[in-house]
């Protein structure tokens, strides 16, 4: 199913944390990562994955280290403890958004089927 | 797998970021991505070029995410910046707090050959301080080092001859003698030597500031931002050293004695001659010792039988002041505006090196005849250019009052001599 991308635009940043929040990964496996674990529902771009990645390096919520792999230097992103914080609150944000657009969206059916 | 394309794409996106250490990262991290997309795509039976083609599209449009890695680093290049920038201003510190060193140096007087030593070791100290820096990566070395050369230019300042008297014998060609000097720590000691540091150290700063504007290789082709960024930091740079610069000079002209540009006639060397063969052999003998200052030392009497008045020198103008002494019999007296030189009058050096930018008045006896010769001197500096004669027989009293500031002066005949009475 496609996803309008302005419904995903504000939970990128989140989506990221979660999947590095269980395993450091590097933004290829993250990708990938995301797409298995949406069931390819949500397909990240590269060009909007880097800079989310260094921007949440940039704030101290990542931190990075290198690995050589197979001769080619990779770069695995690690959350920290500040952004393990920062995906809690998000999380609890997040939890609060869908549950209000639930319900809205469910009184918006109930009124509409009274009617 | 290393695509051109992919060094072309990485070219692009990561031209925002101004710090050499982040970008090197940056590329070496998509680069890695990029490979991998590839190979993935080489494994499901594509094409190298479809494989590279499609790695390259999953990307987005280039420059798009250009910006956006531009602005995911914008904290990053703010304080590459920043950093450059605070380098720069330390060097520029540095380098004047060693100006300040060398000018109380130069005013208290320690000596010539202590201030060229404590100069080439303060140039070499700031020098390893601004290379120090500026040595990473946003390399500002050139203009960090201009406000260094200045150090050395306060030697010019401080010495004689202004460039434009050099200028000509520079350029009648004097290299070696130069090259002597300069290896011997003799420098600035002759008109060849100083006119030659001035086009050297003005020869380094051009250079150097060529390099300077070179050195700051334009990675933002596209972004009007950046650019504006780096050329904000550019001319911030060049505005400031000239600014220092400027302001350095400026001390120095005001703070630094004898300097070049506020030079002051500081006395005038009289000598009398019997006739005008004797005036011009006067002008060729001071011009010949002002060429060769170095071994420029007189200790001569000037015995004039002919007009009863004479006036003895003794300069040694490689010392700190002058000695002149001028001597002839008869009355003496003097105003706070006038030194006069008459009978058994002596004017010391101390006199002459603080006083003589006001006038000299000469009261020539009633009977001379024959001529003065007024040379005068600028700082330590004879100017026979501007050597004036006085015909004794023709006046009795002549005033020299001279201009401190535009290096010239004038004759004032104050009593016109009765021919009649003139003759003995």
């Amino acid at each position: 199913m496609k996803i309008n991308k302005e419904l995903t635009k504000g939970s990128t940043a989140l989506l990221v944390l979660s999947v590095i929040a269980k395993e450091d990964l590097y933004g290829y496996q993250i990708i990938k990562t995301i797409e298995k674990q949406s069931d390819n529902v949500f397909s990240m771009k590269e060009g909007t994955l880097y800079p989310i990645l260094h921007t949440l390096e940039a704030d101290g919520y990542l931190t990075a280290y290198w690995v050589d792999a197979d001769g080619r230097d990779r770069k695995y992103y690690k959350i920290t403890d500040k952004g393990l914080k920062q995906l809690q609150e998000k999380q609890e944000e997040w939890t609060a958004f869908t549950g209000a657009v639930n319900k809205v969206i469910g009184g918006t059916a109930y009124a509409g089927a009274a009617v | 797998m290393q695509a051109q394309q992919f060094e072309d794409f990485l070219d692009t996106v990561c031209s925002g970021i101004f710090s050499d250490r982040v970008r090197r990262r940056t590329r070496k991290e998509l680069l890695d991505h990029l490979t991998c997309k590839a190979e993935d795509a080489v494994a499901e039976g594509r094409t190298e070029s479809d494989a590279v083609a499609a790695a390259l599209q999953c990307f987005g449009e280039t420059n798009e995410v250009r910006a956006q890695i531009t602005r995911a680093h914008r904290k990053d290049n703010l304080k590459t910046l920043g950093k450059g920038f605070g380098r720069f201003l330390l060097s520029l510190l540095a380098t004047a707090f060693g100006l300040l060193i060398q000018l109380l140096i130069i005013v208290f007087g320690f000596g010539d050959d202590a201030n060229i030593v404590l100069g080439a070791l303060l140039f070499v100290v700031l020098t390893v301080l601004t290379w120090y820096a500026a040595r990473n990566e946003e390399i500002l070395l050139p203009l960090c080092l201009i406000p260094a050369a200045l150090v050395q230019c306060v030697y010019v300042f401080y010495e004689e001859p202004s460039f434009l008297i050099a200028l000509p014998e520079l350029l009648s060609g004097h290299l070696i003698r130069f090259l002597k000097d300069f290896a011997f720590g003799v420098i600035y000691s002759t008109p060849v030597a100083k006119g030659m540091t001035y086009a050297f150290i003005l020869l380094f700063v051009v250079v150097n500031l060529l390099i300077a504007v070179s050195s700051f290789r334009l990675r933002t082709k596209r972004s009007k931002t950046n650019r504006l960024d780096k050329w904000t930091l550019r001319m911030s740079c060049i505005l400031l050293t000239i600014t220092v610069s400027a302001s350095a000079l400026c001390f120095c002209a005001v703070f630094v004695p004898g300097q070049h540009f506020l030079r002051y006639v500081s006395h005038y060397i009289i000598v009398p001659a019997a006739d005008e063969a004797e005036v011009q052999d006067v002008l060729a003998f001071y011009k010949d010792k002002a060429k060769v200052r170095r071994d420029f030392t007189v200790n001569e009497a000037y015995p004039t039988e002919e007009t009863g008045f004479y006036v003895y020198y003794h300069h040694d103008l490689d010392s700190a002041f002058i000695d002149a002494s001028a001597v002839h019999g008869g009355e003496s007296y003097e105003s706070d505006d006038t030194i006069l030189i008459d009978d058994s009058h002596y004017l010391s050096s101390q006199d002459l090196f603080y006083r003589a930018y006001k006038s000299v008045v000469i009261l020539a006896p009633e009977k001379t005849t024959g001529y003065y010769v007024a040379i005068p001197v600028i700082d330590d500096w004879v100017r026979t250019d501007k050597a004036k004669t006085i015909a004794l027989p023709l006046k009795k009293d002549a005033t020299i009052r001279g201009n401190m500031y535009q290096h010239d002066y004038e004759i004032i005949l104050t009593q016109s001599v009765d021919s009649e009475e003139s003759k003995p």
